[in-house]
C-alpha cells in the first residue's frame, strides 16, 4: 500500500500485561500472560473465561473530561506516542495538522449496553449514555485531547482494523494529505463481545493456545496501541528519532463467508505478498512473523498453510502473542506491530504462549519461549471477520 | 507545480433512496423512546444477485448496500465487471447499528441466558463489505470506513488511493446508512432534530427546526477514466479549522474549494454545479449559504443544488450526492432529483460539478465530479 518507507517515530500501548513499551517487554521476557478473572462488568454466562482486562482505570490518565473506556485507552496511548515522537515540538500550525487514524470495532459499546439495560430493564431514558456510541468517537478523542484537526479517520474491518488504521496513515503520508500521523486501535471489553464471541463457541475456557494441537479457541482482550508515523524526510528534517520502519502494507479479501476464513489460506498469503511486493522484499528477507494466531481451528489452520504458501519451507521464526494480550479485536493489528518493533529493537522473538505441541496438520513450529534471533525485518498479520487480512513489513531503524 | 490528479471514471452508480415521506420508524423501541419522524425504506429493496433465502439472512445495512452496489454494477454494463481483484471499500457512518442493537436487546432482556450468534456476526460493521466481496467475487483490498458525516468522502479518497497505486483496476465503493432508533435517540439529544413530519427543506424556511433523520445507500463502480464517462478527481475530507460550524470563514471555505479543484487542475469557474449537503439545521445550512453567497459572488452562472431532502440526514449521505453529481455530469444536465436553489434550467451544460458538505459536527468536504 505505501510506496516509500515511513518512520516510526513513537510508540504507546496500554495493555493487560503493561501501559508502556518497556513494561510490555518485560512482560514478554517474563512470559507473563495478562490472562485473569474478568473484573470489568459482571457476566453471568461468559464470567468464568479468562480474559485479558487493563487493570488500573484509563480514565485517570488518559486527559480526557468524559469519554468512553475504549476513549480513554485509545488517549493513553495515542498520547505516548505523540510524546515519545515529541511532536509538540512542532511549530503549532505545523502539530495541529498532524492526523489521527484509529481503527475500532464496538467504540463506545459500555455505555451503549448500560444506556440498554437503563431502558429495557429500568424503563429509565438515559440518551447522554450513546454519546460516545459512534466508531468515530476514539478519534474524535485523540484529536480532541491533543488539539489537531489534520487528516482523520476511523476504519472498522473487525479483528484487522489496528493494521487497516496503519495501512491509511501510510497512505495518507504517500498521498501528501499529511506530513505525520497517529494510527492505531483501540477496543475495550464489552458484553457485547464477550457474549458474541462465546455465542460461536470459540472461546477457550483455559486460555488460548495459538498453533496448538489443543487448541480450542481465543481469548478476549482489550487494549490500545497508538503509532507515530511520519514520512522519512518529515522525520529527518526535525531530527526525530527513528525506532522502526514500515515498508510496505498489503491487504486482501477472502470473499468467502462472514467469519470463517478462506480455508486454503490463499487471502491471507495475498496480503503477505502484497505487503512484501510494496516493500521490494523477497520472502526470504524476513526474519520473524508475528501471526494472528488466535487459537481457533479454522484460523490458526489457515494461517498455516498461508505462512507454507508464501515462505514454502523456509518459514521465518513465527509466533502469536495472543495469549499475553488476549485478542484485542482493533487494538490487535497496532498492539502487534508495536511487539513487531519492540522484538528489532530487543533483537529477540517472543514466544508463542501456551504452545504444548505443534498442530502438524498446520505444519508450522512457532517460537515456544522467547529468545535470541537476528531480526531485521518482521512482518505482523491481523485477518478479521468479513474476510478482511491486513499485513505490515516493519524493519530495524538502523 | 505537482500534477493534476486523472481521478477515476465512475463507471456506473446506483442509488437506493428512502420512501419520500418521511413517517414513524416501526421499530419495537420507538415508543419508549419517543422518536421524532425519520427518512426510511418501508420496504427493502430487493437484491437480483442472491436467491430470496440468502437475501433474508441479509440485515439491513447489507440489503441497502447490496442494492446500491448492484444498480452501479448494472448501469456499468458487463464490458465494466470487475474481475476477482477488485477492490470494496464502504462508508458508514454508524455501520451495522441494527443488528447491534438486536443482539444487545436480546442478551438484557434474557439476561445472557440465550445470545445470537447471527446477529453478533451481522454487527460487525465491515459486514457489508464483505457480503459485497461474497456477491461479486471481490478479493482485492476490502476497507470499511466509519468516521460519522465524512465516511463516504473518506472511502471515496480511499477508493482514488487504491486505483492510482495500481492495487486494483476496479473499486466498488459503496455508501450506506441505516435508520436506526438508537441513532434517533443520539441525534434527538444532540438537539439536531426536527419532531416535525413535513418534508424536509434544506436551506429553505423550515431549516431551522433541525434536521430529518434518514437512511438509503449508493453504489458508484470506479474505474480506468475513459471518454464520456465521468470522472471522479477529488474526494477530500476535513475537520473544520474550529468545530464550532457557526465560525466558519467563507472567504476559507471558498479557499478549500477552490484547492480541492486544484489538486485535480481546474478552477472555480469551471464549475457548473455546487451540490450542497445542507440539511436543515439552522447553524450548518446558515453557514453553508454564506459560503454559497461568497462562491457564487464571483460565479453567478454556476448552478445551485441540495438533495437531502431526498433522504435525511445520515453519515454516508454525501455518496449520494457524488452519485447524483455523476449523474448529472453523465447527462450533461442537473438530474432532476436535486432540488435547485439557483440555476437549474437556466444553467449551462453540467460538465464539473462539486459536492460539498459543511457539517455540524466540525467537518467538511469537496469531491469534484468531471466529464
Amino acid at each position: 500500500m505505501c510506496r516509500q518507507r515511513v518512520a516510526v517515530t513513537g510508540l504507546g500501548i496500554v495493555s493487560a500485561v503493561g501501559c508502556s513499551p518497556a513494561a510490555v517487554w518485560a512482560a514478554i521476557e517474563r512470559e507473563a500472560s495478562g490472562l485473569g478473572a474478568l473484573s470489568l462488568f459482571p457476566s453471568q454466562r461468559c464470567g468464568h473465561i479468562p480474559v485479558a482486562e487493563v487493570r488500573g482505570e484509563p480514565a485517570d490518565r488518559s486527559g480526557l473530561r468524559s469519554g468512553s473506556r475504549t476513549d480513554h485507552l485509545a488517549a493513553c496511548a495515542a498520547r505516548d506516542a505523540f510524546a515519545q515522537a515529541a511532536l509538540e515540538a512542532l511549530p503549532e500550525a505545523l502539530r495541529r495538522q498532524v492526523g489521527v487514524v484509529l481503527g475500532t470495532t464496538t467504540g463506545g459499546i459500555l455505555d451503549s449496553e448500560a444506556f440498554l439495560e437503563r431502558l429495557l430493564a429500568q424503563g429509565e431514558l438515559a440518551p447522554e449514555l450513546l454519546r460516545h456510541h459512534p466508531p468515530a468517537s476514539p478519534a474524535e478523542a485523540v484529536a480532541g485531547a491533543l488539539d489537531l484537526v489534520g487528516f482523520r479517520a476511523t476504519v472498522s474491518t473487525a479483528c484487522a482494523s489496528g493494521a487497516t488504521a496503519i495501512a491509511v496513515a501510510c497512505d495518507a503520508l504517500a498521498a501528501g494529505e499529511a506530513d505525520a500521523v497517529l494510527a492505531g486501535g483501540a477496543d475495550s471489553l464489552s458484553r457485547l463481545t464477550v457474549n458474541g464471541f462465546g455465542s460461536l463457541l470459540n472461546v477457550a475456557a483455559d486460555g488460548c493456545r495459538p498453533f496448538d494441537a489443543g487448541r480450542t479457541g481465543l481469548s478476549l482482550g482489550e487494549g490500545a496501541a497508538v503509532l507515530a508515523l511520519e514520512t522519512e524526510q518529515h522525520a529527518r528534517e526535525r531530527g526525530a528519532p527513528i525506532l522502526a520502519w514500515i515498508l510496505g502494507c498489503g491487504s486482501s479479501c477472502d470473499a468467502y463467508h462472514a467469519t470463517a476464513p478462506r480455508p486454503d489460506g490463499s487471502g491471507a498469503a495475498a496480503a503477505m505478498r502484497a505487503a512484501l511486493a510494496v516493500a521490494q522484499l523477497e520472502p526470504q528477507a524476513v526474519d520473524y512473523v508475528n501471526a494472528h494466531g488466535t487459537g481457533t481451528r479454522d484460523n490458526d489452520l489457515a494461517e498455516g498453510l498461508a505462512l507454507r504458501a508464501v515462505f514454502g519451507d523456509r518459514v521465518p521464526a513465527v509466533s502469536s502473542t495472543k495469549r499475553f494480550f488476549g485478542h484485542t479485536l482493533a487494538a490487535a493489528g497496532a498492539i502487534e506491530a508495536v511487539v513487531c518493533i519492540l522484538a528489532l529493537e530487543h533483537q529477540r522473538v517472543p514466544a508463542n504462549l501456551g504452545l504444548r505441541q505443534a498442530d502438524p496438520e498446520i505444519g508450522i513450529h512457532p517460537v515456544p519461549h522467547t529468545c535470541d534471533a537476528q531480526v531485521r525485518v518482521a512482518l505482523s498479520n491481523s485477518l478479521g471477520f468479513g474476510g478482511s487480512n491486513g499485513s505490515i513489513v516493519l524493519a530495524r531503524a538502523s | 507545480m505537482a500534477e493534476a490528479l486523472t481521478g477515476a471514471g465512475i463507471l456506473g452508480e446506483g442509488l437506493v433512496l428512502p420512501d419520500p415521506v418521511p413517517a414513524m420508524l416501526p421499530a419495537a423501541v420507538s415508543e419508549r423512546l419517543a422518536l421524532g419522524p425519520c427518512h426510511f425504506c418501508s420496504e427493502l429493496p430487493q437484491a437480483r444477485s442472491l436467491s430470496p433465502r440468502a437475501v433474508r439472512r441479509m440485515r439491513r445495512a447489507q440489503r441497502l448496500a447490496l442494492a446500491a452496489a448492484e444498480r452501479a454494477l448494472e448501469a456499468a454494463g458487463e464490458a465494466n465487471r470487475p474481475s476477482d481483484e477488485g477492490a470494496v471499500v464502504v462508508g458508514t457512518g454508524l455501520g451495522c447499528l441494527g443488528e447491534t442493537a438486536a443482539f444487545l436487546e436480546n442478551m438484557v432482556q434474557l439476561e445472557e441466558r440465550e445470545p445470537k450468534p447471527a446477529a453478533f456476526i451481522q454487527s460487525v460493521h465491515n459486514a457489508p463489505a464483505a457480503q459485497l466481496a461474497i456477491c461479486f467475487g471481490l478479493r482485492g483490498e476490502s476497507q470499511t470506513f466509519t468516521h460519522g458525516a465524512i465516511s463516504a468522502e473518506l472511502a471515496l479518497g480511499h477508493a482514488l488511493w487504491v486505483l492510482r497505486a495500481g492495487r486494483s483496476r476496479h473499486v466498488l465503493a459503496v455508501g450506506v446508512d441505516e435508520a436506526s432508533p438508537y441513532a434517533i435517540t443520539a441525534g434527538q439529544e444532540a438537539g439536531c432534530l426536527r419532531r416535525e413530519p413535513e418534508p424536509l427543506m434544506p436551506m429553505g424556511e423550515a431549516s431551522s427546526g433541525g434536521t430529518l433523520p434518514g437512511e438509503g445507500a449508493a453504489g458508484l463502480l470506479l474505474g480506468p477514466p475513459a471518454p464520456g464517462v465521468p470522472r471522479l478527481a477529488v474526494a477530500r475530507a476535513r475537520p473544520l479549522p474550529h468545530p464550532d460550524v457557526l465560525r466558519v470563514d467563507p472567504a476559507a471555505e471558498a479557499a478549500f474549494i477552490r484547492d480541492a479543484l486544484g489538486l485535480a487542475g481546474i478552477s472555480l469557474d469551471r464549475v457548473d454545479l455546487l451540490l450542497l449537503g445542507a440539511n436543515g439545521f439552522g447553524a450548518s445550512d446558515h453557514a453553508c449559504a454564506r459560503v454559497v453567497r461568497a462562491v457564487r459572488a464571483e460565479h453567478p452562472g454556476m448552478a445551485c443544488g441540495v438533495y437531502k431532502h431526498l433522504c435525511g440526514e445520515f453519515g454516508a449521505a454525501p455518496a449520494l450526492g457524488v452519485a447524483l453529481a455523476a449523474r448529472s455530469v453523465r447527462e450533461g444536465s442537473v438530474a432532476g432529483e436535486i432540488r435547485c436553489l439557483h440555476g437549474g434550467e437556466a444553467a449551462r451544460p453540467v460538465a464539473t460539478g462539486v459536492v460539498y458538505h459543511l457539517h455540524e459536527s466540525g467537518y467538511h468536504s469537496v469531491c469534484v465530479v468531471t466529464s
